[in-house]
């Protein structure tokens, strides 16, 4: 910055980007809680219901609560480990806020990407699920992802410097899931079921979209305000 | 400017006008006695409509002013939230205002919302024989409480007062999102048949009873929108008292030790 | 059926007056706080 021009938000968001996946790359301790968390839900559930016959309905909600609290376990690390380590003044001083946001967006969706990517199979394997449509299953995850992860990046930034950090990210972020967790449950029971009309996926997969560009949307315009400082 | 000038509720910092007052205790009285003596509903064989006579219904009247005010006090929380947000680097004083009465409506809302749930399930059981039937309209308005519920609780936990109200109100705006969406959008897509649709048409088709309107409209309705402005008042003055005892604390140097609470 | 509106109206009289001496209690409150800023 000493040439007087600025770096763009966008190249600011990628540097954000990458100095947090090369820090998460040495440890890899948020990739691996996080997967192991999923996995054990899926197996908790599973077992939990056992041998009993459930509906597609029920069976599609398991996938989203499974995934939910995976979500919640660990996506908030983006923010808290910067708070652990002492470099969140750094990372003020040299990005700007909407930047910060973006590349810690990134983080999440691909850290949410790689969670589902493992969950969605063993969960298929495991609920004995036959999938009518697996376009439109890949499309709601994809698009359920997206939005999950865009609410867990802007909650755990408001909570990173709260008391009663853990149980207060559930507390705050699941009632703005709640809408989305019953859309996606939803879209992945229509993905479950043969007959159901293009017209009702297209739908499910847009609305679902529609609530992440939303969350995005709202993040960005108050993160600043969030990320600001004393 | 002293801080007691600085903080002033929506009338000034005087009371909520007497005459308003009165206006509420006695709409809501008139509303009241009118909703139970309304004519309960008869349907087309001229047999009550509903269960209990056809006076099962009645609850309505004051079910849905309940969900509207809870929908309205998150508006006004929303529309603070901004206002907020728009000032909080400049005028200290009157962003902290803006703050405390979105904390103010979001606390209103919440019981307003309890007793929309409340009085719905009363509803559901009465005519459709459980108190919770997954109807979206009825999950929809118990999304907002928990938003309500959510704000209260993130606030709690926050104890610097600005880091406290700028994320407050950046958790308001963010939660727009899952409240509109609960509130305008869920309920109206087309896959999701509702037993509340079906009630809604009832309540709007004049099913209720011939002069529901007058009494849900001309007399609840305004009893309790004036009693949300009269509790977002009263909140936003008890606030303003006890930042004035804070400070002194802080402030008055000639009277630190003489805090009152 | 009005019998049954005794209870709604009860409960309406008692939380009006109750808002209404809180009114009361706050203004009063207020005004002391005033008061010690003109001081």
């Amino acid at each position: 910055m000493t040439d007087g021009r600025r770096p763009s938000v966008a190249s600011q968001a990628l540097a954000v980007f990458a100095k947090d996946l090369t820090a998460e790359w040495r440890t890899r301790t948020t990739i691996t809680a996080v997967l192991l968390f999923s996995v054990t839900s899926l197996a908790v559930v599973g077992f939990a219901a056992g041998a009993a016959a459930m509906s597609a309905e029920v069976k599609a909600a398991m996938l989203w609560i499974v995934l939910f609290f995976a979500a919640f376990s660990g996506l908030a690390n983006v923010w808290l480990h910067e708070e652990e380590r002492g470099t969140t003044l750094l990372l003020r001083l040299h990005a700007c806020p909407e930047a910060v946001y973006l590349g810690k967006l990134l983080v999440n969706l691909l850290t949410l990407a790689a969670v589902t990517s493992v969950v969605a199979p063993i969960y298929v394997a495991m609920a004995d699920v036959r999938i009518a449509s697996p376009g439109w299953f890949v499309s709601v995850l994809g698009a359920a992802g997206f939005s999950l992860a865009a609410a867990a990046t802007v909650v755990g930034a408001m909570i990173a410097r709260a008391n009663a950090r853990s149980a207060l990210y559930g507390a705050v972020g699941f009632p703005v899931l709640l809408p989305l967790l019953m859309v996606a449950a939803h879209g992945t029971a229509l993905c479950l079921d043969p007959a159901a009309p293009v017209t009702a996926l297209h739908g499910t997969v847009a609305g679902i979209t529609a609530f992440g560009v939303g969350v995005v949307a709202a993040s960005w315009l108050v993160f600043p305000y969030i990320w600001e400082d004393m | 400017m002293t801080s007691g000038e600085a903080m002033r509720g929506p009338t000034g910092g005087r009371t909520f006008p007497v005459l308003l007052q009165a206006a509420v205790g006695a709409l809501m009285l008139a509303g009241i006695v009118a909703a139970f003596a309304a004519e309960p509903v008869r349907n087309a064989a001229g047999l009550p409509a509903f269960t209990m006579g056809g006076h099962g219904a009645k609850i309505v009247f004051f079910h849905v002013p309940c969900a509207w005010l809870a929908v309205l006090a998150y508006l006004v929380g929303a529309i603070e939230a901004v206002r907020y947000l728009s000032t909080c680097r400049r005028a200290g004083r009157r962003a902290q205002a803006h703050d405390e009465r979105c904390a103010a409506a979001m606390e209103v809302g919440l019981v307003f919302g309890v007793l929309a749930t409340i009085t719905g399930s009363v509803f559901s059981h009465n005519e459709w024989g459980m108190y919770w039937s997954w109807d979206p309209r009825q999950t929809s308005i118990v999304v907002v409480l928990l938003l309500f519920a959510a704000y209260l609780v993130l606030r709690g936990a926050i104890e610097d007062p600005m880091m406290r109200a700028r994320i407050s109100a950046a958790y308001t705006l963010v939660a727009v999102v899952p409240a509109m969406f609960m509130i305008w959008v869920l309920p109206r897509l087309p896959q999701i048949v509702t037993l509340h649709g079906g009630a809604n048409q009832a309540v709007v088709g004049g099913g209720l009873g011939p002069g529901y309107r007058l009494v849900m409209y001309g007399l609840l309705l305004p009893a309790f929108v004036g009693l949300f402005a009269w509790l977002i008042d009263l909140r936003m003055r008890v606030a303003t008292v006890e930042a004035g005892n804070e400070d002194e604390v802080v402030l008055g140097g000639m009277r630190v030790g003489e805090v009152s609470r | 059926m009005m019998s049954l509106a005794v209870v709604p109206v009860v409960v309406w009289v008692g939380l009006f007056l109750y808002l209404v001496a809180l009114d009361r209690r706050v203004a009063r409150a207020q005004s002391h706080v005033r008061r010690e800023d003109d001081l």
